[in-house]
Order: structure tokens, then sequence, then C-alpha cells
């Protein structure tokens, strides 16, 4: 039976790692003992087969992927360089080749799917409650007085909707920045876009928004701080040609506590991993509102985040009828 | 010629130095001399490429970001196999509840699907996954990266004596699974 030192002396003889001495002790216990022999020749054969696995190359791609988050040097700039960034961009642009050239390996997918979600949540601002199962029409056709005007999908409005009747609604158009948004020819030309129709229409977007994870994130104090920040609101302005100015915002966003944070929140993770919410990037509908021009005027509009931060306008998007007062008096303020 | 470790050392301590002093281009050159190391660390960790690559990418991230930290009288080698180890113990961690044993070591040839995987592979794959996470990162760190016990203990900054054992242990049980397999 071989002792513990026995044992030791001929691990390391199969590591290198004895002195000649030591090799030479090894030799002479295996000659002499049969056990020490068949454990010395099993050890070599267990450090045989990692040597025959042999190295494996990553993909190409990996380090076109690892500069491009880390383009500049940090001495320069304090913050990660992250493929966030570019993978913004190209999400803004809505081009799928730019997306495919940028997004490198999953990592920056995952990554890239935190913004895709404050996007989303930028979108459902927007578009308001899903209108499930609605009726699409026009509104003027309902609205006496109104001409008929964008088309707007959901169930068949009332009176009592769309005027000033709603306290909270009659609240947010009190306030001379939000009439001067819905005024506006961006939130008018969104409210017409085939984009903003066809999202609300879109089945992964309601099925998005009916997650709990998404309402969980929505509720978070983490988002609502988020909506204020500067650099976020730099984000939505910098639109689509201004890549260095959405860098720079982004970079900031990054190292922002409130902005960390929501990432690091659990609904806003569940919210990532969710399959429906992947199915959504890749949405035809989805994507053709990224492009919209209209939608990123809005989303940039001071006003804009003001509603989105707003208690008043949170609560309306996340009620049906309140979503379509909101949006029916934009409306109706625009003629 | 073969360069020696302390030339190598100083070398790595060069580029990290002209990094921090503004020259982009070294971050390059610091990815060309760790990239494939770490990937195949963290590949034989994890099993899983894509995952090898997700950690390697994040590894060299966080590197970049904190190599101000860096304290350049420690080796950078220990430094970054030290991350890419910690990230790869991470990963485990975070998928345990979800992935299955045959997904975890689910490595794929580059470009290839799981059927191009060699025989040796698989069998290593699944002794691999035998072990424990940390007698895993002392077997991959001697015999996938070739370090000596004493580069084994810098990196994952552990006793010299801790080393051998959990590499001998690991490599007793790996011995009898063999044994098993063969008979």
């Amino acid at each position: 039976m071989l002792n513990r030192d026995q044992i030791e002396l001929i691990q390391r003889e199969i590591d290198g790692a004895n002195t000649p001495d030591d090799s030479a002790r090894v030799r002479a216990l295996v000659a002499a003992d049969p056990e020490a022999q068949v454990l010395a020749a099993e050890l070599r054969e267990v450090a045989g087969a990692f040597e025959r696995v042999g190295e494996r190359a990553p993909s190409p791609r990996l380090k076109q992927a690892i500069l491009a988050a880390v383009q500049t040097p940090h001495v320069q700039k304090p913050y990660t360089p992250n493929t966030i960034t570019r993978w913004l961009t190209s999400l803004l642009q809505s081009t799928t080749e730019r997306m495919e050239e940028m997004v490198m390996t999953r990592k920056s997918i995952l990554i890239g799917a935190g913004a895709v979600a404050l996007v989303i949540v930028g979108a459902y601002l927007v578009t308001g409650y899903p209108s499930l199962g609605g009726a699409a029409g026009t509104i003027g056709d309902t609205i006496s007085g109104v001409q008929p005007a964008a088309r707007y999908h959901g169930r068949a409005l009332t009176q009592g909707d769309v005027t000033l009747d709603n306290p909270q609604v009659a609240a947010l158009f009190q306030n001379p920045e939000v009439l001067a948004l819905v005024k506006s020819d961006a939130f008018r030309e969104l409210m017409k876009s085939d984009a903003f129709h066809t999202l609300q229409q879109n089945g992964a977007f309601h099925s998005i928004l009916a997650t709990q994870a998404f309402q969980n994130v929505m509720k978070s104090d983490a988002y609502r701080d988020v909506m204020k920040n500067d650099a976020y609101r730099e984000i939505m302005k910098s639109g689509t040609s201004r890549e260095a100015q959405s860098t720079q915002a982004w970079r900031e966003l990054q190292s922002n506590a409130a902005f960390q944070a929501l990432q690091a929140n659990a609904s806003f993770k569940a919210l990532e991993a969710n399959q429906t919410f992947h199915a959504m990037q890749s949405d035809a509908a989805f994507q053709a509102l990224m492009a919209n021009d209209a939608f990123h005027t809005v989303m940039a509009n001071d006003a804009m985040h003001v509603l989105q931060a707003s208690e008043a306008f949170h609560s309306i998007a996340q009620n049906a009828q309140l979503s379509q007062a909101f949006l029916t008096e934009a409306n109706r303020v625009q003629q | 010629m073969e360069e020696t470790p302390a030339a190598l050392d100083e070398q790595d301590r060069a580029l990290v130095g002209r990094y921090l002093d503004g020259h982009s281009e070294a971050a390059g050159a610091l990815v060309d001399r760790y990239q494939q190391r770490l990937f195949n660390v963290a590949l034989r960790m994890l099993g899983n490429m894509q995952d090898a690559e997700d950690v390697t990418q994040t590894v060299f991230q966080n590197a970049f970001l904190k190599l101000d930290t860096y304290d350049p009288k420690y080796r950078f080698f220990s430094w970054i196999y030290r991350m890419t180890v910690n990230e790869s113990l991470n990963a485990l961690k975070r998928r345990r509840p979800v992935v299955t044993l045959e997904d975890e070591f689910d490595i794929a040839a580059p470009g290839g699907a799981a059927d191009d995987r060699t025989e040796a592979e698989i069998r290593v794959g699944k002794a691999l996954r035998a072990l424990k996470p940390d007698d895993r990162a002392v077997v991959v760190l001697k015999h996938f990266a070739s370090f000596s016990y004493e580069e084994i203990a810098q990196v994952l900054e552990i006793p010299v004596k801790t080393v051998k054992s959990r590499l001998f242990s690991a490599r007793e049980r790996l011995r009898l699974t063999l044994r098993e397999h063969v008979e």
C-alpha cells in the first residue's frame, strides 16, 4: 500500500515538478511496486488526455468585439467604453446589417438588450397602454367637432374618455410643455405613422407589456430616476446622426448610479431574459418604430421627459382608458 | 528564441503603461497576447464556446476599466487569469439552475456543430464536469495553461499546499473515473 508521500512523489513526477533525485526515487518505486506502477501509468493517462485535447481558437470576431468595447484608453475617458454605445446607435438607425456588424457576441446582445428595454419603455410611454383586442377607427368619426385625423386603434371611444372632464388628463394638458409637445409636428407625425399603429397591434409588444417584469421595471425608482437623467435625455435627443454625442452620453449614462441600479434590477434582468422580449427586438414593426424620425423627435423632446418622469402620465399610461383619452385629447388639441 | 517569464512580464508591464499613457494600440497587443489563453481557460471551466467568449470579453472589459488599479509590482498574467477564473466561476453560479449537464459541456468546434467535438474533448469535458469548480480551476490552470504550482497559487490566491492538495485529489478522482470508463 502506497503511503501519502509516495503518492505525492508520483503526482509531482507527472507535473515535472520533481528534482532529479526525486525522479530517481519515483523510478525505483515504480520498478519495485506494482501498485506504484499502475498509479503512475494511470495518472500519465489522465495528463495525456488533457494534452490530446489541445487549444481552441475563439471566434475571430471576439477580438473586434473586445476592442470595440475598449477602444479608448481608460486614462483619457474614465468610463468603460462599451459595445452598448455602438449597439444603441445601430439600433436607432435600425439598420440590420449594421447591427450584425456591431453585435459581435452574445454578450454584446445581452448588454444591448438593456438599451432596447429602455427604448421599449419609451415606446410604451408614447403609445400608451396596449389596446388589447380593440377596434381600429378614425378618432374624428366619433368625436363631435373634431375632423377625421390620425387613426387610432383601440376600443370604441366615448365622449367621457376624450374630453378634459378627466382630471388626470386635464392636469397634464394644463402643462404648457405637454401642450406644446402634443401640438408639435413630430407628435402629430408619430401618431399618424404606420409604425406607431403597427406596433400597437403587435402581439409581441403586447406580450412584453403584459409581463410582470415589465410592470415591475416601470414601477421601479431606478427607472424613474433614469427617465429624469440628463444623459438619458441627451441620448434620446442625439438621434441617428450624432454618434459621438450619443457615445459620450451613453458613457455618462452608464456611470450613472440610477442606470446601474436599473440594470441590476431583478425585474429588468428578467425582462432582458424574456424570450418574447428577444422576439420583439427583431420584430419588423418595432424596428420600423425605432427607425421612425418622428418617434425620435418626440422621445428627444424635453416635454416628453417631463411626461415620462411624471406620476400622472405614468398612471395614465398604465390605464387603457386614460391612455386612449390622453392620445385622443392630444389628437384634438392638434386640430 | 523563447522568451523568459521575466521578459514576458516586462512586456506586459510596458503594454499596460502605454495603454494608461493613452496609446490605444496597446490594448490590441494585450488582447493578442492573452485572448486565446484566457478563452481556453474559460472554455475548459465552462465547457461552452459562447459562454467562454462572453467571459473573455467581460474579463478584458473589466481589466481595461480597472487597469489603473493594477499594481505593476505584481505579475499581469496572475491578475488577468484570476479575473478569468473568477468570472468563469461566477458564470457557473449564474447558470447552474437552468443549464443541464448535457448543455454544460457543449464544446463545439469553431463554426461547427457539437458533432465536431473530438472523442477526447467529450471525455475530458465529462471528467472536468465531475469536479467541483474550485478543483476544476486548479486542473485547468495546470493542464491547459501549463502553470506551475506557484503560479496557480498566485492566480488563485491560495497557498501552494492547497494547490497541490486540490490538484492531486482531483486527478485521483479523474484517474478512477478514467478507469471506470475503460472497464
